[in-house]
């Protein structure tokens, strides 16, 4: 085996010989050299270029670590509030402080410390797991970063400027409006979380497109991962449950700074909108929580119970129906709210069901333990805090399923204590175990020393003082977000418990970062793959190398590691595919959805500070509507636009490159000339993601016309039919010209290019003939702040707006792309891509104006 | 696996979901509507407007529910997909049939639809 070329059957053909290892050399030297080119196009600069790192590896190591810093913030103000409430009348902080604090902790541990660790966890091992290279868009994944970095800082700043959030972490109106919250509190909140949830949205987008279109050759859906499955569904869940709590923030935000009023009841607002846009996103978000913890735990505990898992394919079902099934609870937040209980029946029934499939995962875990010879390894201990923590917490969810029952305790410390057993034990234990599981192939040490024993037991024992005993100070009545209580209620002795345990909690996740700081520090070099693993992450290096695979593997089984126990050193041998560097470039492989076969060579771009400027510029949007710089504002938004300009140069080609080589006899073309490239499938998600953001702008609209008081408004919009029927059919004329550009292009006449470039010109004229009808519509329009008619009406008809401004920026960057080169028959991408932005606007425009006529229609007397 | 499908054939591990989504989505739309337009005190035979509307929307996300599996069983017994898409595909589409029937047992349950 001396020429990998020769022994994998890599064509002769000098044309598209990659710079791959010279013939006749050792097949070591083959290996080191095959490393070290790789080596050199896959890492990251040193020193300040470190702010361009895209890599995965590096991105998902900063997110984990972001995040831990987010914890240790949340895990002190949970301090501070439990030495307020360690005794009655606590003296430590005033009540305005006390507000800012809880709001900040249960805001900084959500969307600050759980989602975005998660995010880091599978960004980091996702690639690893599929046998990838690297995620689908590295510059969105730092892109992301940045965002979720900045807004929370953000956050963070204002709590030391004593300006944080104050009106819980669900910033209910109308405590958050302005009449209740004049200050800058709330739009901290509301402009910061959405900043993050950019990033929240990036990662569901790549982590889609990554599992379903990069997984190793072979790698059939029913050989994923499991931690792969629930993460799917996990991106899944974020892209229509982000959307709802993002708009609702955007209509807060607008009522507060413009007096658009969506949630004031005198004017026809109502503040049940936002409990429902807010729990259409809260409640989802608990099992996107709890989603990525259960796939640690599918992953990790067949390892340690050395057990294939059992019911693979059940785990898989039940994922789903949990999936689906977190959406239908969102008003068992809102039990005590006066909804007719008819309504309360369909919530309480989707809330008691959902224990189904939860509990199925729960038994094929306990299965896989029995059937197997478990190990006492220190992840397993984890585990086991994770099976009482949980399973406690899901039979307390059982019991604020039913609504007589939720009305006793809604409010008081036992939902606290129950939502603190469903998140620590579904995610912060997990969390543990699989930071101690992987800890060796981040590093690549073991611990010398056992101190993440004690840890665990300093945890186990503290949360479960602090939070059981919670139930029951919650069962004797105390609500949740008071400051004080007064002596002799029954309430002293738990609370002191409660607050001792919590300091014992603490000192164990003390005792964690010391451990794992020793780890690293002090560790002794790990073997590979130490627990005898059978997933692909086992076989890179430990710590992997920014490439993670010299060549990626092919799989015939959901234990590639254990089929085939040789495969780490002959991927290291570039005995797989694409074991070459070719042209300095960095490249992965794309593979059929479902048959996994391979078909395109996706190639990725390197590091790049394009990412963080653009999230600055990201930053300067934020901050401009924060201080209410409003000129800053599109400013801002135009620097964003030509930063993500910018990241289109280097993607794409000037000619058609045809089937490369690929390694193994095979050949696939590049993703720009692939049917099916990440970009197209990133768009699709996307809209999927914007579909829902319309659907809950609809469902508001509705709503109000429906259940708000003060209705109906003393003046309607009264355009005519020609209006709307000219805007819909601009909308058309772009979405039929940019799919009829996408045809002429593929065609192979004379006028190709000239019929291309019109029918792109057409798509950009119908956008801006659309787009001026819709700003006519939008001056006809009752005064907005007057009445939520007015205001609903204008958001329907600013959402089409905004689209079909983006459909200009769409069909003219295609027309651009086309007059430079970018564009041929065989490659399309550009313009197949602006076709579905399109074609989404059309049909949402249109389904927007409807509904406009409609409300219009409706309260006319 | 034994035998590849298209991309478009992972949805039939979420059509019957969807499905069910939708009967959710409908069934607590229709019931706030119904109460805002008074169908709650318009009888239609021996229920009301609003609740003959929900019944009617419950038993039509049931039929296409229950076709949907009836097609997935067909599939799976003539192997035309592959196994795995066959029988996940199938038990979530039984999961979305018994969790439509269990959601919307209220209807039946409860008395006014509107209080």
């Amino acid at each position: 085996m001396t020429d990998i070329r020769e022994t994998r059957g890599f064509p002769a053909n000098p044309d598209h010989a990659p710079d791959g290892p010279a013939a006749g050399a050792p097949s070591s030297d083959l290996a080191m050299r095959l490393h070290r080119d790789l080596d050199r196009i896959w890492s990251t600069p040193p020193g300040i270029g470190r702010l361009s790192a895209v890599n995965h590896t590096i991105v998902g190591r900063r997110f984990i670590v972001a995040a831990f810093v987010f914890f240790t913030i949340g895990g002190l103000l949970a301090m501070l509030i439990r030495a307020q409430l360690a005794t009655p009348h606590g003296a430590f902080v005033g009540p305005e402080l006390y507000n800012q604090i809880f709001t900040m902790h249960g805001s900084v541990m959500m969307f600050l410390f759980a989602i975005p660790m998660f995010e880091g966890v599978a960004i980091y091992m996702l690639p690893k797991l599929l046998g990838a290279r690297d995620l689908a868009f590295p510059r969105l994944t730092a892109y992301g970063f940045w965002c979720y970095v900045f807004g929370g800082s953000i956050l963070v700043v204002a709590m030391l400027l004593g300006v944080a959030p104050d009106g819980g972490w669900f910033m209910y109106t109308p405590l958050s409006s302005n009449t209740y919250s004049p200050g800058i509190n709330a739009d901290v909140w509301l402009l910061g979380i959405t900043f993050v949830e950019i990033s929240a949205i990036c990662a569901a987008v790549e982590i889609t497109v990554t599992i379903l279109k990069m997984r190793a050759p072979g790698m059939t859906i029913d050989r994923m991962p499991l931690f792969a499955w629930y993460i799917l569904v996990t991106a899944g869940m974020m892209l229509a449950g982000f959307p709802p709590l993002i708009l609702g923030s955007i209509l807060l935000e607008v009522e507060r700074a413009f007096d658009l009023p969506f949630f004031d009841p005198a004017r026809g607002g109502d503040p049940l909108l936002w409990q429902h846009l807010f729990w259409l996103f809260g409640h989802p978000e608990v099992y996107i929580i709890f989603l990525p913890g259960a796939g640690m735990v599918s992953t990790i505990l067949p390892v340690m119970a050395r057990r294939e898992i059992v019911g693979y394919t059940w785990i898989v079902v039940s994922v789903v129906a949990v999936g689906f099934l977190s959406f239908g609870l969102w008003v068992h937040h809102m039990f005590t709210t006066g909804i007719p209980h008819l309504a309360l029946g369909f919530f309480s029934a989707a809330s008691t069901l959902v224990a189904i499939p939860t509990g199925v995962q729960i038994f094929s875990w306990l299965a896989t333990l029995i059937d197997g010879r478990p190990q006492w390894k220190l992840p397993m201990l984890y585990l086991f805090g994770f099976f009482v923590v949980f399973v406690a917490g899901g039979l307390t969810g059982v019991m604020v399923a039913v609504v007589p029952f939720d009305w006793q305790v809604h409010d008081t410390h036992f939902v606290v204590a129950h939502m603190h057993y469903v998140l620590v034990g579904g995610f912060v234990f997990p969390l543990l175990a699989a930071a101690y599981y992987w800890l060796p192939h981040v590093s690549g040490k073991v611990a010398r020393y056992p101190l993440g024993h004690a840890a665990f037991w300093l945890i186990f024992i503290g949360f479960n003082l602090t939070f059981f005993i919670m139930h029951l100070t919650g069962l004797l009545g105390m609500p949740r977000r008071v400051f004080s209580y007064e002596p002799g209620w029954g309430w002293d002795l738990p609370n002191l418990v409660s607050s001792f345990g919590g300091f014992l909690m603490t000192i164990g996740f003390a005792l964690f970062v010391v451990d794992v700081t020793l780890h690293v520090r002090f560790g002794r070099t790990a073997p590979r793959n130490p627990w005898g693993a059978s997933t692909l992450e086992w076989a890179t290096a430990t710590p992997p190398a920014p490439y993670n695979f010299a060549s990626l593997p092919t799989v015939s089984g959901r234990h590639p590691l254990r089929d085939a126990p040789e495969l780490p050193s002959d991927l290291a041998g570039g005995r797989g595919y694409l074991g070459f560097a070719r042209e300095g470039r960095q490249e992965t492989l794309g593979i059929h959805m479902t048959a996994a076969t391979p078909d395109q060579v996706i190639v990725l771009p390197g590091p790049t500070y394009l990412p963080l400027f653009t999230a600055l510029a990201t930053g300067i949007v934020f901050l401009g509507l924060l201080f209410k710089v409003y000129w800053l504002v599109p400013v801002g938004a135009v620097l964003m636009l030509a930063m993500f300009m910018l990241w289109t140069r280097s993607t794409g080609q000037r000619r058609d490159g045809g089937p490369l080589p690929i390694g193994r006899g095979a050949s696939a073309p590049v993703h720009s000339e692939a049917a099916g490239a990440p970009s197209w499938w990133a768009m699709v998600f996307t809209l999927v993601a914007d579909g829902v953001l319309f659907s809950s702008l609809a469902f508001g609209a509705l709503f109000l016309w429906v259940s708000a008081p003060a209705w109906p408004p003393p003046q309607v919009l009264d355009s005519g039919w020609w209006v709307p029927a000219l805007t819909v059919a601009g909308l058309a004329v772009a979405a039929v010209a940019g799919l009829r550009a996408v045809a002429v292009n593929g065609s192979s006449g004379a006028s190709r290019s000239a019929g291309r470039d019109f029918w792109l010109l057409l798509a950009a004229a119908g956008h801006a003939f659309a787009l001026a009808w819709l700003v006519v519509l939008a001056l006809g329009t009752p005064d907005p702040t007057r009445h939520a008619y007015g205001a609903a009406t204008v958001a329907l008809l600013a959402y089409a707006g905004f689209h079909a401004a983006l459909g200009c920026v769409f069909a003219l960057f295609g027309l651009w792309r086309s007059r430079t080169g970018h564009v041929s028959a065989a490659r399309s991408l550009d313009l197949r891509i602006g076709s579905l932005w399109h074609g989404y606007t059309a049909v949402t425009g249109a389904a927007g104006l409807l509904l406009v006529a409609v409300l219009a229609w409706l309260v006319t007397p | 696996m034994n035998g590849t499908a298209k991309p478009g054939k992972l949805l039939l591990l979420v059509a019957g979901f969807l499905l069910w989504s939708s009967a959710f989505v409908v069934l607590y739309g229709l019931q706030g509507l119904g109460c805002r337009l008074g169908w709650d005190a318009v009888g239609l035979g021996p229920v009301s407007l609003n609740r003959g509307a929900l019944l009617a929307a419950w038993a039509v996300h049931l039929g296409l529910i229950g076709f949907l599996a009836a097609v997935l069983a067909r599939r799976r017994s003539h192997g035309r997909g592959t196994a795995f898409l066959d029988r996940a595909g199938l038990a979530l589409t039984f999961c979305a049939l018994v969790a439509t029937i269990w959601t919307g047992i209220p209807i039946l349950t409860t008395g006014s639809t509107c209080s």
